[in-house]
């Protein structure tokens, strides 16, 4: 017999009790993995989202604490487009605002020579034209909202026609909302403001070149130049996301840990007869204490297992609920599932090595008198 | 130069309840190889309680406990003596429910440098010695007292220990496996020389052995060696 399996056959005698430390440890480390993938996906959901509509580096005020809420003045990109490398910029405003059902929408305002119109995946409808009140959709949110070309929808108080239905990969476009930089500023009252700009340089520029041309940007201005993976490496409200699914999960795992070591205390106290016997034929304190540290790596184990398992279910029905998937994308990588299981499993045995000191601080003749 | 004792208990005093309660007072006692000993005398007289300090598994407040000559102090010492060199057999048997008679006595072979298929023949051997080679898998629940107690038998000697301590090892049994069980004992100790120590309230069993200490609130009053009494 090894001691696994001794380890294991104890575990199996109070099977319920197991099962719920299990399940505690699992619910512990599924949410941890859920609120790390979106975290995850929120950022990429934002650079993937801006690499879609044809962005290459994105320049955003140094000082801003959120990207789609950080202010520049329109007139800054005449600026940069006047810079030797630069090939093209366009001025994205980005604002949120809720529709007549209450549903947030983030809504997009491009300047009229922004790359991005030109690789606009329509599914249906045309364009806006410049300077009218026309708005282009995404079909996650045109579904969720029940509209398609030729319908009016109120944003900002005022009245728009949809006027084409845009089919993005990304959960971010999908649910937004693309209509005229200049309508949009009018609407938001953001008059001569952008969030940010998109820079295209010139193609044939090397890499060499083109971290020139960033530095140029960067000395000539107070902004800041990010590639579009880079862009919320800044944002202090992504930053907060990040912060408080880290806290969250690390609450929940730390939760995890504390049932496991209220059930093998109990299991130990239970047992303390049995220990002093395993002390009496000869067993030391050390093996005895890795006897109880291995059912406690066990019961960690099979948590961390079926929390990864809860995690991506819980991950994948979130991505299918229109209301969360709309906005992030919501798919567990192995590094969302590798962080938890680092802190998990040492949390068990540390969970476990409480009790087993308990086990070995009485002497066996005292273990061996409890009832 | 006279052989030191296999085990020697000097000047032993252990009190409870911060010492109102003296279970041993002063203490010395030597067992040598190949001994009968029976500590008899009446509930609470420090029997159970020197079987506790003479196995390590209680600590004396004051006094020392050598084993071949050599003082033992430290729990780790202790753990390896009883996991050489001493066999304990208790009352209540201590077998653990959920594994089986095989798996039980394999308990007391595991960690050390014995392969699996060695403990394993090892445990069975053991089981056998005791007359339980038909009844290996079966778990505790499934076995009668005398067959539980002759488990425990097997674990405590499966490490051939030069000495073997039992706490009332029939207390629980009817008088047939009583018998049963004393008859075994003794033949272990005839057989292989193994030290024997019984704690015991029987006075038939105590009379199995050769020698007879007897104990009162925690003092030896008699230490009673009977030579014509062959075991």
């Amino acid at each position: 017999m090894t001691m696994a399996g001794l380890a294991f056959s104890n575990l199996a005698r109070r099977a319920a009790r197991t099962l719920l430390t299990v399940l505690g440890i699992a619910l512990a480390v599924g949410t941890a993995v859920a609120l790390l993938a979106l975290a995850r996906g929120v950022a990429e959901s934002v650079g993937r989202g801006l690499d879609e509509t044809g962005a290459e580096f994105v320049v955003a005020p140094r000082n801003a604490t959120g990207v789609l809420s950080s202010r520049l003045p329109e007139s800054v990109g005449g600026v940069i487009a006047a810079m030797s490398g630069v090939e093209s910029v366009s001025g994205e405003l980005y604002a949120f605002t809720v529709t007549a059902d209450n549903q947030s929408v983030l809504i997009a305002g491009w300047s009229r020579n922004a790359a991005g119109w030109k690789e606009v995946p329509l599914r249906s409808g045309r364009l806006p034209e410049p300077d009218r009140r026309e708005i282009l959709i995404g079909d996650s949110l045109a579904e969720g909202l029940g509209l398609a070309a030729d319908d009016e929808i109120d944003l900002f108080d005022e009245t728009f026609e949809v006027v084409g239905v845009t089919g993005y990969a990304t959960a971010m476009n999908r649910s937004m909302v693309i209509m005229p930089l200049a309508a949009l500023q009018e609407a938001a009252l953001r008059e001569g403001q952008v969030s940010f700009f998109t820079v295209r340089l010139v193609a044939e520029l090397d890499e060499a070149a083109r971290d020139r041309v960033r530095q140029a940007i960067e000395r000539e201005l107070p902004v800041v130049v990010s590639d579009t993976e880079e862009i919320l490496d800044r944002d202090m409200n992504y930053e907060i996301l990040q912060a408080i699914s880290s806290a969250v999960s690390l609450v929940a795992l730390v939760s995890g840990a504390v049932s496991l070591l209220a059930t093998l205390l109990i299991s130990v106290q239970e047992r303390t007869r049995e220990i002093g016997m395993m002390a009496a034929i000869g067993w030391s304190d050390g093996r005895i204490v890795a006897l109880i540290v291995i059912e406690g790596v066990l019961i960690g184990l099979a948590g961390c297992v079926l929390g990864v398992v809860l995690g991506v279910a819980a991950s994948a029905l979130f991505d299918r609920l229109p209301a969360i998937g709309g906005f992030v994308s919501f798919t567990p990588r192995a590094a969302d599932m590798a962080l938890p299981l680092l802190f998990a499993l040492p949390l068990c045995a540390a969970g476990a090595a409480y009790p087993a000191w308990r086990a070995v601080r009485l002497m066996p003749a005292d273990a061996l008198r409890r009832a | 130069m006279s052989e030191a004792p296999l085990l020697a208990l000097t000047g032993i005093r252990r009190s409870f309840d911060a010492g109102r309660i003296v279970a041993l007072d002063g203490i010395d006692f030597a067992i040598g190889r190949g001994e009968s000993v029976a500590v008899v005398g009446r509930s609470g007289s420090g029997k159970s309680c020197l079987l506790g300090i003479a196995t390590g598994l209680d600590r004396p407040d004051t006094g020392d406990v050598s084993w071949m000559g050599r003082k033992v102090a430290s729990r780790r010492e202790w753990a390896a003596l009883r996991r050489r060199s001493i066999g304990i057999v208790f009352q209540e048997f201590h077998l653990l429910p959920t594994l089986t008679a095989q798996q039980n006595v394999e308990l007391a072979l595991m960690g050390g440098a014995m392969g699996q298929s060695e403990q394993s023949r090892c445990a069975a051997a053991a089981l056998e010695r005791v007359g339980l080679a038909g009844r290996r898998d079966n778990l505790p629940s499934e076995m009668s007292g005398g067959e539980r107690q002759r488990v425990a038998i097997a674990r405590a000697l499966v490490r051939d220990p030069l000495i073997l301590f039992a706490d009332e090892p029939t207390g629980n049994l009817d008088s047939a496996n009583a018998d049963r069980v004393a008859g075994l004992l003794f033949d272990l100790h005839r057989e292989r020389g193994v030290s024997l120590v019984l704690v015991t309230h029987d006075d038939e069993l105590a009379g199995r052995c050769r020698r007879v200490v007897r104990l009162s609130d925690g003092r030896v009053v008699e230490d009673l060696r009977i030579e014509e009494n062959a075991s």
